[in-house]
C-alpha cells in the first residue's frame, strides 16, 4: 500500500529586485511580471509505502527543507502533486509553538492544539507525554527553567504522542542526549512496525542508515538519485569528499 | 466558497482560540503584582488627563443627565471603544509577521490568528468596559433600553476592524511600510473623528465629509447611547455594516489568494 505519492513536485519562489518592483507588479499588472522565479525544488517524484522509511540527503540549500515543508503542507507546491490518504504529521523544528513563560503542561496544551489535537485527547495523552519526556517533576515549572534537552524531549513527546500515517522529521533528531536519541529512535521504529511511513532529512548518515531502508539524494533542487540507504549515503560521502577536495584545490 | 468567511474553520478551532486568549492574558501580566488591573491603567490615564484638561471647558456644552461627569462619559464612550478598534487593527496587522516561525513550521489555519487577535482585543475591552459601565450605573446615568444598541454597534465595529486588519496584515507581509503606516494612520484617524471633541465644534463645510468616515458613525452611535441616552442612527450604521462586511469579504478573498505567498515571503 502506498502511503504517500509525490509526482513532479516543484517549488519556485518569486524573487523581486526591490520591494518597489513588487508594488509595480501589483498596481500595474499590465506591465507584466516584475519577478524572477528561483526554483528551490524541481521535478521530484517518489512514493512511500506504508511502514517504509525514506531518508532525504543533500547539502545545505539543496532543497531538503523545502521538500519537507511541501509535504507537511506549510508551503504550497508550484508544480506537481502530493497524494496521501492518511494523516501527515511531523517535526520541522523542535519546540515550535512553545512559549518560555508558560509551564511545560500549558505548552503541551498549546502546541498540541496547534498540531490539531482536541483538548480531551491532550488530557488523555498528558501522562504518556510526561513519562516519555521524563520531566515528571518540572512539568508545571515555566519552560525557561528547562534545559534545552528537556525542551527537546517535551517537543518530541508531544509531536509523536499520536501515531500518524506519515511522519516527517527535519534534523530534529540530531539534538538531545544519547539515551533520549535511542528512545526516540525506538518510538519511530515502533511507529514503522505499526504502519507509519517515515521521511527523515538529516546531515547525519548514521541516522539515515539506522532508520531508513531507502534514501534520496537531492542536489540543487533536483532528485539526483534514489536507492538503498547505504549506497546513497556512500554516494553522498564520496560527493562530500570530492567537494572538499575541489575546494582544497581551489584554495591552493 | 465552501467555508464562508472561514466560519467553519473558526468553529472547529474554538477551543484553541479560547485557550490562546487565556494564555495571552496570563503571559502579559505574569509576574506583575496587580495582574489584569493593568489593562485599565492605560485608558484610565488618558481619560483622567482629558477630563482634567478639557472637562471644565467642554462639560457645560454637552448637556445631558451625567451632570459634572458628562464630558467623562462622552470621552469614555469614544476612547474605550476606539481602543478596541485600534487594538484589533494593530494586532491583525502584525499577526503574520509576529508568528512567522509558527506559520512556516506548523500546518494550521493561519486565519485563526486573526480571530485570536480579535478575541484578545475583545477580552481586554470587556474588562475596561465593564468598569466604565459600573461607573455609569454608580452615578445614575445608565442609558436604559438604548443600551441594547451596543449589541449592534460593537459587532459592526469589530467586523470593520477585522476586515481592515486582515487586509493590512496580509499586505504587511509583503510591504513592511504597512506597519509604520498603520500606526501613523490610526493616530490621524483618531483625531479626525469626534472622540475627544464633540462633532458640534466642527465647521459646517466639514460635516458632510465626516459622513464618509465610518468611525464617525460608530463613535456617534456610542456617544449618543451614553450621553443623550438615545438610539443610534440606524441608517448610518447600516451603511457602515455593509462597508464592514464588504471589507471582510475582500480581506478573506485577499488572504486566500495570497495565502501561499505569505508563507514564502515570511
Amino acid at each position: 500500500m502506498t502511503a504517500l505519492r509525490v509526482q513532479g513536485l516543484g517549488k519556485a519562489y518569486k524573487i523581486y529586485a526591490h520591494q518597489r518592483a513588487r508594488l509595480k507588479e501589483w498596481v500595474l499588472p499590465v506591465l507584466g511580471a516584475q519577478h524572477k522565479l528561483r526554483w528551490a525544488l524541481q521535478d521530484v517524484s517518489f512514493s512511500l509505502a506504508a511502514g517504509e522509511a525514506l531518508g532525504v540527503i543533500g547539502g545545505n540549500g539543496a532543497g531538503k527543507s523545502t521538500l519537507l515543508k511541501l509535504i507537511m503542507g506549510t508551503a504550497r507546491a508550484t508544480t506537481g502533486r502530493i497524494e496521501s490518504e492518511g494523516r501527515i504529521a511531523g517535526l520541522l523544528e523542535l519546540g515550535i509553538g512553545f512559549h518560555s513563560e508558560l509551564s511545560g503542561r500549558q505548552n503541551v496544551f498549546m502546541a498540541g492544539q496547534l498540531l490539531g489535537y482536541q483538548i480531551a485527547d491532550i488530557r488523555c495523552l498528558m501522562p504518556d507525554v510526561i513519562a516519555f519526556a521524563d520531566i515528571e517533576e518540572e512539568i508545571d515549572a515555566p519552560l525557561r527553567v528547562y534545559s534545552s534537552g528537556m525542551i527537546v524531549r517535551l517537543a518530541f513527546a508531544i509531536s509523536t504522542a499520536v501515531r500518524p500515517d506519515v511522519f516527517v522529521i527535519d534534523e530534529a533528531l540530531s539534538v538531545g542526549n544519547a539515551a533520549f536519541k535511542e528512545k526516540s529512535f525506538d518510538r519511530l521504529e515502533r511507529f514503522r512496525q505499526e504502519g507509519t511511513s517515515l521521511l527523515v532529512a538529516s546531515h547525519e548518515m548514521p541516522t539515515i542508515e539506522r532508520l531508513c531502508d531507502r534514501a534520496m539524494l537531492i542536489e540543487s533542487g533536483r532528485l539526483a538519485c534514489l536507492g538503498e540507504a547505504p549506497s546513497i549515503c556512500e554516494t553522498y560521502r564520496q560527493l562530500g569528499l570530492a567537494k572538499r577536495g575541489q575546494e582544497a584545490k581551489e584554495a591552493l | 466558497m465552501t467555508d464562508f468567511l472561514y466560519l467553519r474553520t473558526i468553529w472547529l478551532n474554538r477551543s484553541l482560540i479560547l485557550n490562546a486568549t487565556i494564555r495571552e492574558f496570563q503571559l502579559r501580566y505574569r509576574g506583575t503584582v496587580l495582574g489584569a488591573a493593568w489593562v485599565v491603567a492605560q485608558p484610565l490615564a488618558i481619560v483622567f488627563v482629558y477630563t482634567v484638561i478639557f472637562g471644565a471647558l467642554m462639560g457645560p456644552r454637552l448637556g445631558g443627565p451625567g451632570g459634572q461627569y458628562q464630558y467623562s462619559i462622552y470621552l469614555c464612550s469614544g476612547i474605550l471603544t476606539w481602543g478596541l478598534f485600534a487594538e484589533t487593527l494593530l494586532r491583525c496587522q502584525a499577526m503574520f509577521t509576529d508568528n512567522a516561525n509558527l506559520i512556516k513550521k506548523i500546518s494550521f489555519s493561519k486565519i485563526l490568528l486573526a480571530v485570536m487577535a480579535v478575541a484578545i482585543s475583545c477580552a481586554q475591552f470587556a474588562i475596561i468596559f465593564a468598569i466604565f459601565l459600573l461607573f455609569v450605573v454608580a452615578i445614575g446615568a445608565f442609558p436604559g433600553w438604548s443600551f441594547l444598541a451596543l449589541f449592534l454597534i460593537l459587532p459592526i465595529q469589530i467586523l470593520l476592524g477585522l476586515g481592515l486588519g486582515v487586509i493590512l496584515g496580509v499586505l504587511h507581509v509583503f510591504f513592511r511600510d504597512i506597519g509604520q503606516m498603520t500606526s501613523v494612520g490610526l493616530q490621524l484617524w483618531y483625531w479626525a473623528t469626534p472622540i475627544v471633541y464633540p462633532a458640534s465644534i466642527l465647521p459646517d463645510w466639514l460635516l458632510p465629509w465626516m459622513y464618509l468616515n465610518p468611525m464617525f458613525h460608530i463613535m456617534r452611535a456610542y456617544q449618543g447611547v451614553f450621553v443623550a441616552q438615545a438610539w443610534p442612527d440606524f441608517g448610518g450604521l447600516f451603511v457602515v455594516a455593509c462597508m464592514a462586511m464588504g471589507l471582510c469579504v475582500f480581506a478573506f478573498w485577499l488572504f486566500r489568494r495570497l495565502s501561499a505567498d505569505i508563507v514564502d515571503e515570511l
